[in-house]
């Protein structure tokens, strides 16, 4: 996994829950890298979900809830950093439509060794798209906060429903995003 | 002024204590990677040099013009071939000109520009093939490859130098067919003719012997009437005086033509030893005595021939294979112009003269003839491809044209055509350098 996504979940435990907070879940148990993230590297994944479970013992919130959060936050981010993957978009039904064939071709000429998850986007109608997300990793939740950050970003009103997962299966899930009416 | 410690002061300073080691080493991490990546790209950048390189070698021995173009059809890159070919049409270099402008002020005055140039166009812009004629009698061929980021891909053929080098290696492949199969012919005739001739000169010789032997019977049986009397009737009844005067001019006829047959097997012989195409030293009086004789039975029923070598040392440097190309076409126009005059003049009275020489450092082979010769219409025409004045289908009009390749292009020559003196057409070949070997 791409140490730009560690570097900014040590940004989002620092800037959300504080310097104290961020130590403590970086010291926490033992990792092989020894909590040292440069965004040029790449790390296992695992050590991701060790962090989210190390933040959750130390907040008590849910790793669901964290991922979430951490997509939303990553999402920003990634906007902010990577502005010419999504120059030219102004809504998030056409950015999640050119996903898999335009950004993520990008994203993997720039990075060659990147497993990027599947996403397969459908449009149901005008107002509606599906959005089917599967990766061996297991980061649904992440996935989810992402759609929300993106949603945040172009600032629409969209409603995110998602489908449960058996087992709690973090692997896949369904995301139906839906337009709905500002409520003045 | 006394310094109190902070409640919470150390614990805090073992935190930011971490944090910075934990910077630190994420820093010696990245310094690491980034080496790492810097040497992987220095190695790319070489791999990528190294294969610039052969692809633009690859396509340097194109012998088509490639060239690339930007979006604004600038060319970015060409090959000699696509310089040579349209510098051939606008006599000044294109690099980085415009490809669309360039081709489009190539055409004949009389062309409609407009047309010509949407055609151009929607080739580039549709990744298709356009044909066109240009200047000097060039036709071109023009296909685009798609267009990308970069611009596209142009190829340019110079079609009828494609036609013409085709012929030139089709010809040049049936030539060395043929050599192998005249050398193989005439090495079988060699020795049964060997035989013929020296069977005849046995002949001849012992037919004089048996002369003699009759005249002294004669000689001898002249006291006697009856001897003399039963010989002559042996001399009549066998033809004997008849056979003895026959005989010799029969044995001398066959003799004559034994000594024909062994002369053009010896052009055969020199002629496949010479079908090479490459320049190299070449007795070229040698060489043209046996194009004359190998092509005779072309000539001999219109024309007496004349070869005039005014060289003190034949031997000069040329491509033997290919001045044997020319010489033969010449000759052929020649016989052929002078056979299909309705004329007065007797096969003795036409002839082809071939005069070799030698001015400075140029070898000079002058043919004339005393046929019909070129208008003045036709006369600046002769050596472009496929002109013909013969009737159509009689001839591909190609024999000037790669005669004129031939002296030109591969000896850096120069080959006319002009008025002769003789009443017919004088083709002038010169080949600078013809003796330095």
């Amino acid at each position: 996994m791409k140490g730009e996504i560690f570097v900014e979940f040590v940004n989002m435990v620092e800037e959300r829950f504080g310097l104290d907070l961020a130590d403590r879940t970086l010291e926490h148990g033992e990792l092989a890298t020894k909590r040292v993230y440069t965004s040029v590297g790449d790390y296992d994944h695992e050590e991701l979900v060790s962090l989210v479970s190390a933040l959750s013992i130390e907040t008590g919130l849910t790793c669901t809830d964290l991922m979430h959060r951490f997509g939303k936050f990553l999402f920003a981010r990634l906007a902010l950093g990577h502005n010419e993957c999504i120059h030219g978009y102004d809504n998030v039904f056409d950015l999640f439509v050119d996903l898999e064939g335009v950004i993520h071709n990008s994203v993997q000429k720039l990075y060659p060794n990147a497993e990027l998850p599947s996403i397969e986007v459908r449009v149901i109608d005008e107002t509606t798209i599906e959005v089917k997300y599967y990766s061996k990793r297991g980061f649904a939740d992440l996935c989810h906060g992402l759609a929300d950050g993106c949603i945040h970003f172009f600032q629409e009103p969209i409603n995110v429903e998602r489908l449960a997962c058996s087992d709690n299966d973090q692997t896949s899930c369904t995301l139906f995003l839906s337009k709905v009416e500002w409520i003045v | 002024m006394t310094r109190t410690k902070h409640p919470d002061g150390g614990s805090n300073f073992a935190m930011l204590e971490r944090r910075f080691k934990r910077e630190r080493a994420a820093r010696k991490a990245a310094e690491k990677l980034l080496e790492e990546k810097s040497q992987e790209l220095y190695i790319a950048r070489l791999d990528a040099e190294v294969s610039l390189d052969a692809m633009l070698n690859a396509i340097e021995s194109l012998r088509d013009g490639f060239a690339i173009v930007d979006l604004d059809f600038c060319i970015v890159r060409s090959n000699s071939a696509f310089n040579e070919i349209l510098e051939r049409c606008t006599g000044s270099s294109v690099v980085k000109q415009n490809l669309l402008v360039t081709l489009t002020e190539i055409c004949p005055a009389e062309t409609d520009f407009t047309s010509h140039q949407d055609s151009i166009l929607n080739a580039l812009r549709h990744s298709s093939t356009y044909e066109f004629a240009g200047v000097n009698g060039i036709v071109l061929e023009l296909s685009a490859g798609d267009v990308l980021a970069f611009g596209q891909t142009v190829i340019l053929r110079d079609i009828v130098g494609y036609k013409r080098e085709e012929e030139r290696k089709s010809a040049a492949r049936k030539s060395q067919a043929l050599g192998s199969l005249a050398g193989g012919i005439a090495h079988e005739l060699a020795t049964p003719l060997q035989f013929i001739g020296d069977n005849l000169t046995f002949v001849r010789d012992s037919f004089a012997t048996l002369n003699s032997v009759f005249d002294h019977l004669s000689e001898e049986f002249c006291d006697s009437c009856d001897r003399m009397q039963l010989l002559s009737d042996v001399f009549v009844r066998y033809d004997i005086d008849y056979i003895r005067s026959e005989l010799p001019a029969a044995l001398d006829a066959a003799a004559k033509g034994s000594s024909q047959i062994s002369k053009v097997i010896s052009a055969m012989r020199f002629y496949t030893e010479q079908n090479k195409g490459e320049r190299e030293p070449v007795d070229i009086e040698m060489l043209l005595k046996s194009i004359v004789t190998l092509s005779r039975n072309k000539w001999v029923y219109a024309c007496s021939f004349e070869v005039r070598c005014e060289l003190e040392n034949t031997i000069v440097n040329v491509i033997a294979d290919g001045l044997t190309q020319v010489f033969l076409n010449l000759i052929l126009n020649s016989a052929e112009a002078i056979g299909s005059m309705d004329s007065n003049l007797t096969r003795h009275q036409h002839k082809i003269q071939i005069v070799i020489r030698r001015v400075s450092d140029d070898l000079i082979i002058v043919f004339e003839d005393t046929g019909p010769g070129i208008g003045e219409s036709n006369i600046d025409k002769v050596f472009d491809p496929f002109f013909t004045m013969k009737l159509d289908g009689e001839s591909m009009g190609q024999g000037l044209s790669v005669s004129s390749s031939i002296i030109n292009d591969d000896h850096n020559g120069h080959l006319s055509v002009s008025r002769s003196v003789l009443g017919g057409a004088r083709f002038e070949i010169r080949i600078p350098g013809s003796f330095d070997y």
